[in-house]
């Protein structure tokens, strides 16, 4: 009976043991997701009035018309922007035979042309002269995680034309 | 007779747990996480650079009133054209690309390097004689390669400055260049 008695052996009860393991669980998904996250990178994008859209989609639906302006030592940009997209700044590419080189790129100072608005942006350069064939590429602003983040579209949806006086 | 049931006390095993559990934290932090993150990143190196090169297939340029198409990925008097067109991100790791030139029997890799002297592995920047840059940005850049062998297709594939080249970004039908277009 004694010897009974002392073989009887206590452990975990089942609630704390369960309890535990779940603890351990939660803990180390959070871990993995913390160090996951890491690898992933952050899409940029922007949203309009009805959810975040990723922003490289939107390009999709700017319109808008341009004049470059050829001056001493700087550029004008004539911005018309006919769609429904805020364009953010403009990247302006001269365009030759066998190149495309990236003159620069002009922001707007209150933060984007909006829908029907028009502006007139200026880069300082020398590097265009009259007739060159140029590029306008739309610029817009998004957001990665809780930081501003500018997005150049893709050069289709630029607007081609020629720079005059 | 009664059975001698004696072992540690519940402290020292305690005590032992959590010494194993903070020496094993200790091995994993400093050997185990970067050991596994460090080939993780290795792995996950190229992800960004997939497309980040590709071949400008035309420049249409308005010359007078009209526009014209102009094709520079082409041949000519053991010349070939070659516009490299960057993504619109810059990522630093970028050291350059190579270039494979193939026909159905051989092929050669050609690598293009930033800041390499002109004319390196016989490459230069299309009627230039500055030193070959890469293109950034968006922007795209024309190369002339010379060689007397023919081939018909041409590949690009990234390279990072950590040496590793990344798997095909474009591939190309090399044509004869149109008589407009003049190489030399």
């Amino acid at each position: 009976m004694i010897l009974l008695k002392n073989m009887q052996k206590k452990g975990l009860s089942p609630v704390i043991a369960t309890m535990l393991l779940l603890l351990i669980t939660v803990v180390l998904a959070i871990i993995i997701l913390i160090w996951a996250r890491s690898f992933i990178a952050e899409k940029t994008q922007k949203d309009l009035g009805s959810g975040p859209e990723a922003i490289e989609l939107l390009c999709d639906d700017i319109k808008f018309e341009s004049d470059v302006i050829v001056k001493q030592g700087s550029v004008s940009v004539a911005v018309v922007n006919k769609g429904s997209i805020p364009i953010y700044a403009i990247e302006l590419r001269k365009k030759s035979r066998g190149f495309v080189e990236i003159i620069g790129v002009a922001e707007h100072p209150s933060m984007a042309i909006k829908s029907g608005n028009d502006a007139t942006l200026k880069i300082e350069t020398d590097k265009l002269i009259i007739g060159d064939n140029v590029i306008v590429v739309p610029v817009l602003l998004g957001e990665s995680g809780k930081t501003k983040k500018a997005y150049t579209c893709n050069e289709d949806y630029g607007f081609v034309t020629e720079a005059v006086l | 007779m009664r059975k001698n049931n004696k072992g540690m006390s519940g402290i020292v095993a305690t005590v032992l747990l959590i010494m194993l559990t903070i020496v094993l934290g200790a091995f994993l932090a400093k050997f185990v996480i970067p050991f596994v993150k460090n080939n993780l990143s290795k792995s996950s190196e190229c992800l960004d650079y997939r497309d980040h090169f590709s071949f400008q297939e035309s420049f249409r340029i308005k010359t007078g009133s009209i526009y014209k198409d102009y094709n520079y990925n082409c041949k000519m008097l053991g010349k070939y054209g070659l516009s490299v067109k960057s993504g619109a991100e810059n990522p630093a790791q970028i050291a350059g690309f190579n270039i494979v030139f193939r026909n159905k029997e051989i092929s050669k890799v050609v690598k293009i390097r930033n800041g390499e002297n002109t004319g390196t592995n016989g490459v230069k920047i299309f009627e230039s004689d500055k030193s070959l840059k890469i293109p950034v940005n968006g922007s795209v850049i024309t190369y002339v390669y010379n060689s007397n062998d023919n081939y018909d297709e041409m590949d690009i594939y990234p390279a990072l400055t950590s040496g590793r080249v990344c798997p095909i970004s474009d591939s190309i039908k090399i044509s004869s260049c149109n008589q407009e277009i003049s190489l030399i």
